[in-house]
């Protein structure tokens, strides 16, 4: 196995733990109950989220393990790992931004998190393209 | 069974579920102003449409199912009236609207397998149709059954059966019109991403270093 393989699966494995972890930890339901009904809303979202990156991770890390096991190589697989990761960043962090316009508390930091992870989707799409044109 | 859920499907699964999660949050984010009681104008339908089409429909199902879960986990409203009754609920509105999108997957094989473009993009429309609207009827059913009460109606209804049709018909059919026109678009640009995953932009398998060497030795001989 290689160590990269190895680090990655590691990495992602711990990450997606201690987010899931943290998340559960912050589940202190929030019960807020009207006339009508019960809403209930859970800890931090930002671990739910960043568990989902760590498994995209771990996704990739396993992909590769297999591919060195049975001795094939599936394309594009980092590039697509990173465009999926760079999508749910900017995705969450655009929508977080968004809530903070209409809550009145206008918070530019879920901007420039999401425009950070639109560069990684770009990172990504640029990976393609590079491939393609060795491909050719 | 073996074929449709190795590794890389359910990898797959897994992302496009993430990324419906977070479009589904995002659409939530900007519909929340205009739709007081719930519901929201985006296109994280695609991502159960995409699956469901690329994989097949038991993926496409899972996928809605794994939408709809991270959406509890993500938080929820019910009516606290009886125990059953809310968990009724939950499960029209948060568990089985999305697996009905993944229905679409009904319509693949003849979405994809036509000679005729023309065919293919109309399959791939009813699919759609099919899957949004089941959706609907899915927020339609809980509307009566759940919500119908006169007093959180907003727009001035006072009819429980009118208001629910309309009331989520205004997000959902937008919503179905996005996602269609999506397809379409993607149906005819990159056909590749609705096809099998052997062909396809994530997962194309090719040959080794070693592969390719037997290969010239073959070549030699």
């Amino acid at each position: 196995m290689k160590k990269t393989n190895l680090i990655l699966l590691i990495l992602g494995s711990f990450g997606f733990l201690s987010c899931l972890s943290y998340y559960i930890i912050s589940t202190i339901p929030n019960f807020y109950s009207d006339s009508y009904g019960t809403s209930i809303a859970y800890g931090n979202k930002d671990y739910l989220v960043w568990s989902m990156l760590f498994l995209i991770i771990i996704s990739v890390a396993i992909i590769h393990i297999i591919e060195e096991r049975k001795k094939i190589r599936f394309l594009n697989i980092n590039s697509a790992g990173l465009i999926f990761i760079g999508s749910l960043g900017a995705i969450y962090y655009l929508a977080k931004a968004i809530e903070s316009v209409f809550d009145g508390e206008t918070s530019y930091l879920g901007f420039v998190i999401s425009i950070l992870f639109v560069l990684i989707i770009s990172f990504g799409v640029a990976m393609i393209f590079d491939a393609k044109k060795a491909h050719k | 069974m073996k074929s449709t859920f190795n590794i890389k499907t359910m990898a797959e699964i897994a992302m496009f579920a993430a990324i419906g999660y977070v479009l589904d949050a995002l659409a939530g984010a900007y519909s929340a102003p205009i739709f007081v009681n719930g519901g929201s104008i985006g296109i994280a339908m695609i991502c159960v449409l995409i699956v469901a089409y690329r994989r097949g429909t038991l993926a496409g199902v899972l996928t809605g199912v794994i939408m709809g879960l991270l959406d509890i986990a993500d938080g929820f409203y019910v009516i606290a009236s009886t125990w059953y009754l809310s968990l009724a609920q939950v499960f029209f509105d948060y568990i089985i609207a999305y697996p009905l999108v993944g229905l679409a997957g009904l319509f693949r094989k003849f979405a994809i397998n036509q000679k005729n473009k023309k065919i293919n993009i109309a399959w791939l429309i009813v699919g759609c149709l099919f899957g949004g609207l089941l959706k609907l009827g899915s927020h339609y059913f809980s509307g009566i059954l759940f919500w119908n009460d006169p007093a959180s109606f907003v727009w001035g209804f006072s009819n429980g059966y009118l208001y629910s049709i309309i009331y989520n018909g205004a997000y959902m059919l937008p919503c179905i019109i996005l996602c269609t026109a999506l397809m379409i678009f993607i149906g005819k640009k990159w056909p590749m991403i609705l096809r099998e995953p052997n062909s396809t932009l994530l997962f194309k398998k090719v040959a080794t270093n070693n592969d390719n060497k037997e290969g010239n030795t073959h070549e030699k001989n």
